[in-house]
């Protein structure tokens, strides 16, 4: 069997680390804010 | 897996997006808590109060889990495209979604367990119910342990760590917000977990196909790739054998290529020729017009026991062929894969049937998997799927939303599966030499953290956390489900109120949790081969009862015993002990698993019309409770002769 040393070959510009997960982040924050106050008030939760 | 030795350490910004992401799915999970605790079918169910996109989205989350992108590159590696149609069991939820899945809603029945006692009655529905929900704790343990090696595994292969570690931290992780709030934690949380997910198999699947040149470079050298098929060398031929190649036409038999001396096997790895065998496959040098093979040729040495490519010169005349060997100095030869002819093209394509039963994919396993697609959705229970579908149906607000919820679920699930099929692909491409199914199955995973900026990296590993997080919630609540209210509730104390029995379900769930850990570490790396027995051979023989007793009001609970418990021998007879013995030869699964869908008929018919028919009451009340389709004529008419339903013409 071959033996590779898998050595880190990125692709792609270094912002796109930052700004890619903050989106997905933030917009998963707005979901997880909208769900709960959503839920909690049709449940009668405050 | 150590092909991959993996030397990617995570930069600070790794780090941060990673703590941030694990904080939010935890927190999102816990604050349900004050819902969760409020009842039983609030712990379990929700409150039945869910519109389809949540439901649908825990579909998703939950049949996407760490091990799913490693069965998938699995398959995808090694049979192309047509790969593909291994997932495509999934697709009776099409069906399903307007037939057992309405069916299942209407009867508020928690879990398929209770649902047996609704449509059978007495003793033998009784019997059922124990059995199912015994069956389905033993289980969702079994499950939690495989998709915890599959975590372990995993961190082993970043970070190094022991296996044991990567099954126990986030398998506990998720028990957190499981024991805290319930299936309200399970479902919002797989929501939101589902998202991230979604969205990660996308980027890192258009990473890893930018990695290969994009869709046009991947296609391009799979045109141009030499031929390959894997060849796993006997283990009993004796050391200095020569062995003579030849490859020729399935249909006339033309031989069109033969080694003129013969390649030598060995048992020492040392006398083993070692070849790059990777630029062998991709160097369009080794072209010619002449049909030859590139590897191995004439006087190599082969390891016997080990697994190598054969490498032939591409041309395309889309012909299947027998590759075959001889140790006899041609005098007969053995068999080593029925194959196509010309490169690696036939990847591409979904339908690169090599027979009609032979080789790698063919034909008649195709039509075992459609028939198992399309028919599967009129029962209930035909896929172990079904069960954690079962409670999404029950949490759904309305039968609509149930049947929305299904449908919308599996298709986001196939739809994954073809966005990892062109990541693999472009895989292949970059690694077309891979023999060892450790090494390609974590194709996806090394595409990954091999070519993704700092900082996805750490939103990658969140993202892998997301989906190990989603299927294991479901399945700690799901199991704490059936031994809560099919066990305690039914059983132990019928009249325990709401508190008590959310907190036997808080109980349930860290027993199935440490269950589940003991299943992982005993059975460890062999555990894949268990469950693929456990889901696949040990429901093969009950998938038509499964079918027939929502279809067919004459089937009774006797009969559905009966096929469970003769499915039970029956599997293990013609997997595991008549091949053993030489009895029946070793058969290709899905003739496993016609063969025990016609041995297991032979019990259940006879049982079911010998014994009664299930009472007539209890089937008018469940008919019109949940109006099922199919050969229901006798009951149906007893319906409307008591004037509890009216003949629509």
């Amino acid at each position: 069997m071959n033996s590779i040393l898998i050595v880190s070959q990125r692709i792609g510009a270094p912002w796109l680390g930052f700004v890619i997960p903050a989106i997905i982040f933030l917009i998963s924050v707005v979901l997880t804010f909208v769900l709960i106050r959503y839920f909690s008030k049709d449940n009668g939760i405050k | 897996m150590d092909t991959f030795q993996n030397i990617i350490r995570f930069a600070p910004l790794d780090w941060f997006w990673l703590i941030a992401f694990i904080i939010l799915m935890i927190f999102f999970g816990a604050c349900f808590y004050r819902m969760g605790k409020r009842s039983e079918s609030d712990f379990f169910l929700a409150g039945r109060g869910l519109p389809w996109w949540l439901p649908a989205s825990s579909v998703y989350a939950t049949h996407t889990a760490t091990d799913t992108p490693i069965w998938v590159a699995g398959v995808i590696y090694k049979y192309g495209l047509s790969g593909l149609w291994y997932a495509f069991f999934a697709a009776w939820c099409a069906i399903s979604a307007f037939v057992s899945t309405r069916i299942f809603r209407r009867s508020l029945a928690y879990s398929q367990a209770e649902w047996q006692t609704l449509r059978f009655g007495g003793l033998g529905a009784e019997m059922i119910r124990g059995w199912l929900a015994g069956w389905q704790v033993f289980m969702n343990m079994f499950i939690l342990g495989w998709v915890g090696i599959a975590m372990g595994k995993l961190c082993h292969m970043i970070f190094g760590w022991d296996i044991w570690i990567g099954l126990v931290v986030f398998t506990g992780i998720g028990a957190l917000y499981v024991m805290m709030s319930g299936y309200w934690g399970v479902v919002m949380a797989d929501f939101q977990q589902g998202v991230i997910a979604l969205l990660l198999i996308f980027i890192v699947s258009v990473w890893g196909v930018i990695a290969a040149g994009g869709p046009q470079e991947i296609i391009s050298k799979l045109k141009i790739y030499n031929s390959t098929v894997e060849w796993k060398i006997p283990d009993e031929i004796p050391t200095g054998t020569a062995s003579w190649l030849r490859i020729r036409d399935t249909c006339s038999g033309e031989v069109y290529i033969e080694n003129e001396s013969p390649v030598l096997f060995t048992r020492d790895e040392n006398d083993a020729d070692p070849i790059d065998t990777q630029h062998l496959i991709s160097e369009e040098k080794n072209h010619s017009d002449a049909l030859h093979f590139i590897y191995p040729t004439d006087n190599q040495a082969l390891q016997i026991g080990s697994r190598c490519q054969l490498i032939w010169t591409p041309v395309h005349k889309g012909k299947l062929v027998d590759i075959e060997f001889s140790v006899d100095n041609r005098q007969s030869w053995q068999n080593i894969a029925d194959h196509h002819l010309d490169g690696q093209v036939w990847r591409i394509n979904p339908f690169s049937f090599t027979g009609l039963t032979r080789g790698q994919f063919p034909v008649a396993w195709f039509v075992t998997m459609l028939i198992i697609a399309l028919i599967g959705g009129f029962g209930m229970g035909t896929s172990i799927d079904w069960y954690p579908e079962a409670q999404r149906i029950q949490s759904a607000k309305s039968v609509r939303d149930a049947s929305y919820s299904i449908w919308a679920g599996s298709a986001a699930v196939l739809i994954r599966n073809s966005v990892w099929a062109a990541a693999i692909l472009g895989f292949f491409v970059l690694f077309p030499h891979l023999t060892c199914s450790a090494d390609y199955e974590m194709g996806w995973y090394v595409l990954g953290f091999t070519y993704l900026p700092i900082g996805l990296v750490g939103f990658f590993f969140a993202g892998i956390l997301a989906i190990h997080l989603s299927t294991v919630s479901t399945h700690l609540n799901l199991g704490a489900m059936y031994a809560t209210r099919d066990f305690y509730h039914h059983y132990v104390k019928p009249n325990a109120n709401e508190q008590t029995l959310v907190k036997v379900g808080r109980i349930s769930t860290f027993i199935i949790l440490i269950g589940s850990f003991i299943f992982g570490i005993i059975i460890g790396e062999e555990i894949t081969q268990w469950l693929i027995f456990a889901l696949w051979i040990m429901m093969a023989g009950v998938w038509l009862p499964n079918i027939l007793q929502v279809i067919w009001w004459r089937f009774n609970a006797w009969g559905y015993l009966s096929a469970w418990i003769a499915n039970l021998g029956l599997s293990w007879l013609v997997v595991w002990v008549l091949p053993n013995f030489g009895i029946i030869p070793e058969l290709p699964d899905y003739l496993q698993f016609w063969a025990l869908i016609v041995l297991n008929a032979l019990i259940y018919i006879p049982v079911t019309l010998f014994t009664r028919p299930e009472n007539i009451n209890h089937l008018v009340k469940y008919y019109v409770m949940c109006r099922p389709i199919g050969f229901w004529g006798p009951v149906k008419k007893e319906v409307i002769k008591r004037g509890l339903l009216t003949e629509i013409s």
